[in-house]
């Protein structure tokens, strides 16, 4: 069980509440949702919202990280495979499609899912017909997909790495979170909701931010949006309960929280250049090896995240850390 | 151009294309997808519920038209009987500079209407959530019926509009071609929805759009004032008559 969902979706702002208006009517059909927002707005808190609103609440609610996922294993781990269907295929397995029959599958990071198999998924939602590797006849299942991405896919569409068919099959209903940092008012009341929610959970007297560390929390830019801001409570919590906290405390949280990197670009960001060329030429080969090693250095060398942070899928950086002979 | 007014929610809906495709393109996605999973994916058969849908939306919003209507020319004509139609027209001006600040993004305060609207919502979402699925076309009407009450700070624009109206009927008159108006964004959601040059397009065109309401507000008030000062212009009269529903 996720702890998180201890906490319901939280937030008064005009638009974010537009939002789950018209989630919680749309929750009501088996439409396909595309949930859409930046790293942290709560696409995976919206998309169980969904679930536990429709009348599918009973069946399952199944995640699938598409950027988790490994090229070679996705159609497996997807469709499922019968016994021998491929070397290392020792049983048979149903794949997370299967298991997510009369409930709910969550496709999440949607923008990652190699091409390879974006060709079968899409004839799984026109037909809802389910092929394991290795069989021959497909399978009828009955599953309402949610899916979420932080990556623009009309622009991945355009650059040719995502196929368009499929985006409008996962677009019916379109759902946009909005970043914190234009949700005005609500980071004053999620910050009071996570204080108290936190102190409660590791039973300690409830912090609290003075004016001046509040003013610049409704300041920041938040790239990390809702998670950001919670992690900062539950550290103001765990290190300074019962305390109250000036603009020095908030200050320090957020510098370290940029420098330690965990948090994710925004679309805007990916789309304008991130270096520019110095004056004497760099060798692409040494920029390559050298970027490589920070994404690994800062992801305190996990792969899966450091091949997010470069925007390559997980085989891309193993076979190019191999070429370089980074380890 | 005497009924130029008439043309001031059609531009006011034309203007906020955007907007309705990212709010209720969803919901109406959703009803399609519902009908055409239940009645097969032939478009002739799934037409007649999107329409019967709309056409209660319309009907919800030409019954709040018409109250906001008779409720603002009674409050005005109560304040002043002398000078209640003068005080509505520039009430008219004001909103229409309001609605036109809204939609470039300089009045986010319209959105507080909102929150009242949610009140009213939190009772209907039942029954909107019970005829999101409509078996036959007499339910996709009274979802139509409810959806129309579903909390949008442009409709409330239109509305505020629509009560500096000297009657009633002109009241609900304004809101059925403001509910028109949306109806091609509505439609046409999953068409254009995504592709980056139509919504750059799109929000251009609003802002045109909504430069130009503006304006005619601005307008409008100038002129007022000059009324005010020479009651004996009636050329002036009569264009602020012709700005204003009537
Ligand atoms: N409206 C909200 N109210 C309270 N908590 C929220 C809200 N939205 C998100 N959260 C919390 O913020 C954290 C991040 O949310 P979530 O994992 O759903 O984000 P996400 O959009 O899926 O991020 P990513 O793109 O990085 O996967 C979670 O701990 C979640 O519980
Ligand atoms: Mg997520």
């Amino acid at each position: 069980m996720n702890p998180d969902t201890q906490i319901e979706m939280m937030g008064s702002s005009p638009t974010f509440v537009s939002v789950l208006r018209a989630s919680r009517l749309v929750a009501a059909t088996g439409a396909t949702v595309l949930i859409q927002g930046e790293s942290g707005v709560g696409k995976e808190l919206l998309a169980r919202a969904i679930h536990d609103a429709s009348p599918r609440s009973k069946g399952p609610f199944v995640p699938v990280n598409c950027a988790a996922l490994s090229e070679s294993l996705v159609e497996s781990e997807l469709f499922g495979h019968t016994k021998g269907a491929f070397t290392g295929a020792l049983n048979e397995r149903a794949g997370r499609i299967a298991a997510a029959h009369g409930g709910t599958l969550f496709l999440d990071e949607v923008g990652d899912m190699p091409l390879s198999i974006q060709a079968k998924m899409l004839r799984f939602l026109e037909n809802g017909e389910c092929q394991p590797l290795g069989q021959e006849q497909p399978r009828k299942v009955n599953v309402r997909v949610v899916a979420a991405t932080n990556r623009d896919l009309s622009a991945l569409v355009l650059a040719n790495r995502f196929r368009q068919d499929l985006f409008y099959r996962l677009q019916v209903v379109p759902l946009m979170l909005p970043p914190l940092r234009e949700r005005g008012q609500d980071v004053e009341l999620l910050t009071r909701a996570f204080l108290a929610f936190f102190s409660t959970r590791h039973g300690v007297s409830c912090p609290v931010f003075a004016r001046g560390a509040q003013e610049v929390l409704r300041h920041y830019s938040w790239p990390g949006n809702i998670r950001e801001l919670r992690n900062l409570c539950e550290r103001a919590v765990i290190f300074h309960p019962g305390q109250s906290l000036d603009e020095t405390f908030v200050q320090g949280q957020l510098n370290a929280q940029i420098s330690s990197g965990q948090v994710s670009m925004s679309n805007a960001e990916l789309l304008t250049p991130a270096l520019a060329l110095p004056n004497g030429g760099i060798s692409l080969d040494t920029l390559e090896r050298d970027m490589i090693r920070a994404a690994l250095e800062r992801t305190q060398g996990n792969r899966t995240h450091a091949a997010r942070l470069l925007d390559v899928s997980r085989d891309t950086l193993l076979y190019r850390m191999k070429k370089h002979a980074l380890r | 151009m005497d009924h130029f007014s008439l043309l001031i929610p059609l531009l006011l809906a034309l203007s906020s294309v955007l907007h309705c495709l990212g709010m209720c393109g969803g919901i109406v996605g959703a009803i399609s997808y519902h009908l055409s999973s239940s009645l097969g994916s032939d478009r002739r058969r799934i037409w007649p519920f999107l329409l019967a849908a709309n056409l209660g939306r319309l009907v919800s919003y030409a019954l709040a038209g018409g109250l906001v209507a008779s409720f603002g020319r009674t409050l005005f004509t109560t304040l002043s009987p002398e000078y209640g139609h003068t005080l509505l027209q520039g009430f008219a001006g004001v909103i229409l500079v309001g609605n036109g600040l809204f939609l470039i993004g300089k009045f986010p305060e319209l959105h507080r209407i909102e929150q009242w609207g949610g009140y009213l919502w939190r009772g209907l979402e039942p029954l909107a959530k019970r005829f999101m699925t409509p078996k036959t076309i007499a339910q996709a009407f009274l979802f139509g019926l409810v959806w129309g009450w579903f909390p949008c700070s442009l409709v409330y624009g239109a509305l505020l509009w629509s009560s500096a109206s000297c009657s009633a009927l002109s009241g609900a008159a304004v809101m059925v071609l403001f509910g028109v108006g949306t109806i091609p964004g509505m439609l046409s959601a999953g068409w254009v929805a995504g592709s980056l040059v139509r919504l750059g397009g799109l929000s251009r065109f609003g802002r045109i759009t909504a430069l130009i309401l503006l304006g005619i507000g601005v307008f409008n008030l100038i002129l007022l004032g000059i009324n005010v000062h020479n009651p004996k212009l009636h050329e002036i009269n009569h264009i602020i008559n012709c700005l204003i529903p009537p």
